[in-house]
């Protein structure tokens, strides 16, 4: 990340007002967390249900219907991991530029969206083809990998790295 | 023998101590709790929603039910197994913190709600199967379990912040 941005973008980050209440409070960073996960459940399980359900193993249902029922759900689980999300990168947005795993996830984050963006637009996707069944197996290895990639930002050495 | 020993004893196991000091043990193993709340809690969050009435209305409660819940056990499973292992690798500071004795006190409470549930509620599923709105006590069961899963992540959470060594040292 340290390559794609100057340096004075990140400290200027970490200076704002709310990134520094966030690291001067004892549980600011710690609340900020359990919204981000709780958000993170609703994305993952709307993903879950609608990628099962292309690959025949979830609902019964059409998938295109069946996502259009869950998008909402996802959405508003994206929107609160992305409003506890950019506070929490704010305050320690030094630390994250230098991270790899952090990079790995913000480059998982964008396929993800891409990709439930492309089969959104492609709505034959979501009947099974190949293509679909593809997308669903590559969004899920995304987003589950959002998911993986976040706690290597905490544990360096889920990626091999740092420690 | 008090059930403090035990735990002490527990502490002091040669897989204990392995799960404690590995550097990749932790951090690996509460990925996959991680992971493994995703399909869980991601895939009852559906279940809870259409017993609600609130999510995927037109579905039969059946299909939902029958198609979800072999995902959420295979969630629990994975759930249940690294749960066990990261309780492992520090049973008495898991043991002395009041948030995990919270989450564990609630547990039971949503596995009962599951048996209330197929025992209850779930045989008189035909005259129901096709309705948006059910009954009250499927509704209820629904509130239960979305209002447990959601105290039992922010308590899981929460966990890992009390039972931190920098925190239980500040106090």
């Amino acid at each position: 990340m340290n390559h794609l941005l100057p340096s004075w973008f990140f400290q200027w980050c970490v200076n704002t007002p709310l990134a520094r209440l966030i690291s001067q409070s004892m549980w600011g960073f710690a609340v900020l967390e359990t919204f981000h996960i709780a958000g993170l459940v609703m994305v993952l399980g709307s993903i879950l249900v609608v990628d099962l359900t292309v690959l025949g193993f979830g609902m019964r249902q059409p998938a295109e219907r069946l996502a259009r029922q869950v998008a909402p759900w996802g959405l508003a689980g994206l929107v609160v991991m992305i409003a506890s999300g950019v506070p929490m990168f704010l305050s320690a947005a030094v630390t994250y530029s230098g991270s790899t795993p952090f990079a790995i996830k913000m480059t998982l984050l964008a396929c993800g969206m891409g990709l439930q963006l492309g089969m959104h637009a492609r709505s034959g996707m979501y009947a099974g083809s190949g293509a679909g069944k593809i997308a669903a197996c590559l969004s899920l290895i995304c987003w589950f990998g959002v998911a993986y990639a976040g706690r290597g930002i905490a544990f360096e050495v889920l990626f091999g790295t740092g420690g | 023998m008090s059930v403090l020993s035990l735990v002490q004893w527990l502490n002091e196991t040669s897989m204990s101590v392995y799960l404690r000091e590995s550097e990749v043990a932790f951090p690996l193993t509460e990925a996959i709790h991680l992971l493994g709340l995703g399909i869980s809690v991601g895939t009852v969050l559906w279940i809870d929603l259409r017993l609600m009435g609130i999510c995927m209305r037109d579905q039969r409660v059946t299909d939902v039910v029958g198609r979800l819940e072999p995902w959420a056990a295979f969630g629990f499973t994975v759930m249940m197994l690294s749960g066990v292992l990261l309780f492992l690798g520090k049973p008495e500071t898991y043991y002395t913190t009041t948030v995990f004795r919270a989450k564990l006190l609630l547990l039971p409470v949503a596995g009962l709600n599951v048996l209330f549930f197929h025992r209850k509620v779930y045989p008189h599923v035909a005259q129901w199967d096709k309705e948006a709105a059910l009954p009250w006590p499927g509704r209820l069961v629904g509130a239960v379990s979305a209002f447990l899963w959601l105290a039992i992540i922010v308590l899981g959470r929460w966990t890992a912040y009390f039972a931190d060594e920098l925190y239980r040292r500040a106090k």
